[in-house]
């Protein structure tokens, strides 16, 4: 029963995340775009959510669902184009080349997870709740596996190279927003300093 | 009867989850009518006081009008999205409320990942306000759910960080081992006094409440992003707000101030007074009903504390606001942590 109930959950959230991820695309407002791209983002996490991966299905809305979206909305709405603002969608030559990208990757993805040695050891369709007890020899899942804990502990014992390296990454996407936004107004003070210095010189020789 | 809730756990989530929904629900008219004669109060004014005894009545008057009035939808609204927006903001704070224990191990429902279930369906309120402020074809209702996505990122990072102050006291994200790490060492109030501060000063943020209401802003934005609502769909962003409001006052009571426990000397004035011994060792139907009363105590005394500093405080303006949460409370917010985790580290050793 738990099984059936946990396979017609991931059945209807990827049959809603795949409307939504097509909505995403074809909607001409683009915030019908971002709307159905945070619903999308939902069924992602209800995925990790059927995978046991609870820390992550709440970081996923967290993070994407929760900010990143919000300043994409952001975005969109203070351009807020509507009705004849809406730029142009760009003709049939730029579709196909989508199409062709898309059907691309796709295939990509598919022939990868298709060949890929771990498949054989899945009971099910991999993406499903039966998670095996070992893959490729390693115990697959332990008892505590994907809560706040164990994910903690992986990030700052097998994964600290990588995660530290993460955040130097971040930091300098941080330094250079930080750079880019200074600049004009670096450039504004020092052309109201050099107006001022010029006014005073010439107050100056007024008084002599 | 703590035997019968411990048997039948689906019976006894659906009665919990049923209670903790309708609770919160018929204190918001309370609650605004408290507002309203608190405010009075304060102003040196009467506050309502013609619909029954000393205006008791009020609340469910204006109920019966927000019913009663007639929906009006603006010429060039967002249909879909202007019916969405009001749902929105109300779903995701009533959502948060689930995993706060109001008395002794007393919760809807208890994930592994415990808070952060909160913070992140707490997180979704933004987009009621933004969508509804996008729909409305309005500039100054666009104005103001733009000012509100802003500021709910800002002060959104704050508050995780302050709240993260917290945990690390107790080392766990599961809201009863606070409480109980609380009973054992002192609230976190006195452990983290800047961390309750800025969660404090964040959450009146990120309910959208005075001094920090930019985005309805009646003086510069008529209402903000519902200046094109009525009636019930009015009614649903107000409610929205006030169970924001004790979402986020549950929350700091949780976090900082004991939760549903309460200092001995309190526990013995209780046992002179009512004659009952109150234990928080284990779950007894007399504990549990007194841990209630502690943890609505404390919440009521938040909300009127939220409601205080509402009618005390001017507005800020909104680049102090934004100078406030990014160049003060994230960076104070960020070298508390700092200081917090070397203190444990040191303590450990």
């Amino acid at each position: 029963m738990e099984e059936f109930l946990k396979h017609s959950l991931f059945g209807l959230s990827g049959l809603l995340g795949v409307v939504c991820a097509v909505l995403v695309v074809t909607r001409k407002n683009p915030i019908y775009s971002a709307l159905f791209l945070i619903v999308l983002l939902g069924t992602i996490a209800i995925d990790f959510f059927l995978l046991q991966a609870e820390f992550l299905g709440f970081m996923q809305l967290l993070v994407y669902a929760g900010a990143i979206m919000v300043l994409f909305l952001f975005v969109i709405m203070l351009i807020n184009p509507r009705g004849d603002s809406l730029p142009d969608e760009g003709g049939a030559t730029d579709r196909w080349v989508a199409f062709g990208v898309a059907l691309l990757i796709f295939s990509l993805l598919f022939t990868a997870i298709a060949k890929s040695p771990r498949l054989k050891e899945f009971d099910s369709f991999p993406g499903m709740a039966a998670v095996p007890e070992t893959v490729m020899g390693t115990p697959a899942r332990t008892a505590d596996h994907g809560s706040l804990t164990a994910f903690g502990y992986e990030m700052f014992t097998t994964h600290l190279f990588v995660f530290e390296l993460t955040s130097i990454l971040v930091l300098s996407a941080i330094v250079g927003a930080v750079h880019l936004s200074l600049r004009p107004r670096r450039r504004k003070r020092e052309e109201t300093e050099a107006a001022l210095d010029s006014s005073h010189g010439r107050e100056e020789h007024a008084h002599v | 009867m703590m035997e019968w809730f411990a048997e039948n756990p689906v019976l006894s989530g659906i009665i919990k989850a049923v209670v903790l929904f309708a609770v919160p629900m018929q204190i918001v008219p309370g609650l605004i009518y408290f507002e309203r004669r608190i405010c009075a109060w304060i102003q040196d004014r009467k506050g309502p006081n013609r619909v029954g005894p000393i205006g008791a009545l009020q609340p469910l008057a204006d109920v019966v009008k927000l019913l009663m009035k007639e929906d009006i939808a603006p010429k060039g609204v967002d249909r879909a999205i202007y019916v969405l927006a009001p749902a929105l903001v109300f779903i995701p704070s009533m959502l948060a409320f689930a995993i706060v224990p109001v008395g002794m191990d007393l919760q809807v429902f208890n994930p592994n990942s415990g808070v952060i279930f909160a913070i992140t369906i707490g997180s979704f309120a933004v987009y009621g306000l933004s969508f509804g402020g996008w729909a409305s074809n309005n500039k100054y209702s666009l104005l103001g759910g733009l000012r509100s996505s802003a500021q709910m990122i800002s002060y959104e990072a704050a508050l995780f960080l302050a709240l993260m102050s917290a945990l690390m006291m107790a080392g766990t994200v599961d809201l009863n081992v606070v409480v109980r790490d609380q009973i054992a060492h002192g609230w976190n109030i006195w452990r983290q006094p800047v961390g309750a501060v800025l969660f404090l000063v964040a959450s009146f943020a990120e309910t959208n409440r005075l001094p920090f209401d930019l985005a309805e802003c009646e003086s510069e934005l008529i209402g903000g992003y519902h200046t094109e609502y009525t009636s019930m769909k009015f009614a649903m962003f107000f409610l929205g707000e006030y169970i924001a409001m004790i979402t986020m006052s549950a929350l700091m009571v949780t976090l900082f101030l004991g939760g549903w426990s309460m200092p001995t000397f309190l526990l013995t004035i209780v046992h002179d007074w009512f004659g009952v011994a109150i234990s928080f060792d284990q779950v007894t139907l007399g504990t549990m009903f007194w841990s209630i009363v502690f943890f609505s105590a404390k919440t009521s005394a938040l909300l009127f504390l939220f409601i205080w500093v509402r009618w005390t405080l001017p507005r800020f303006r909104y680049d102090q606001l934004m100078r406030l949460g990014w160049k003060v409370m994230i960076p104070v917010a960020l070298a508390n942590l700092a200081i917090t985790a070397t203190v444990i580290v040191l303590m450990e050793d």
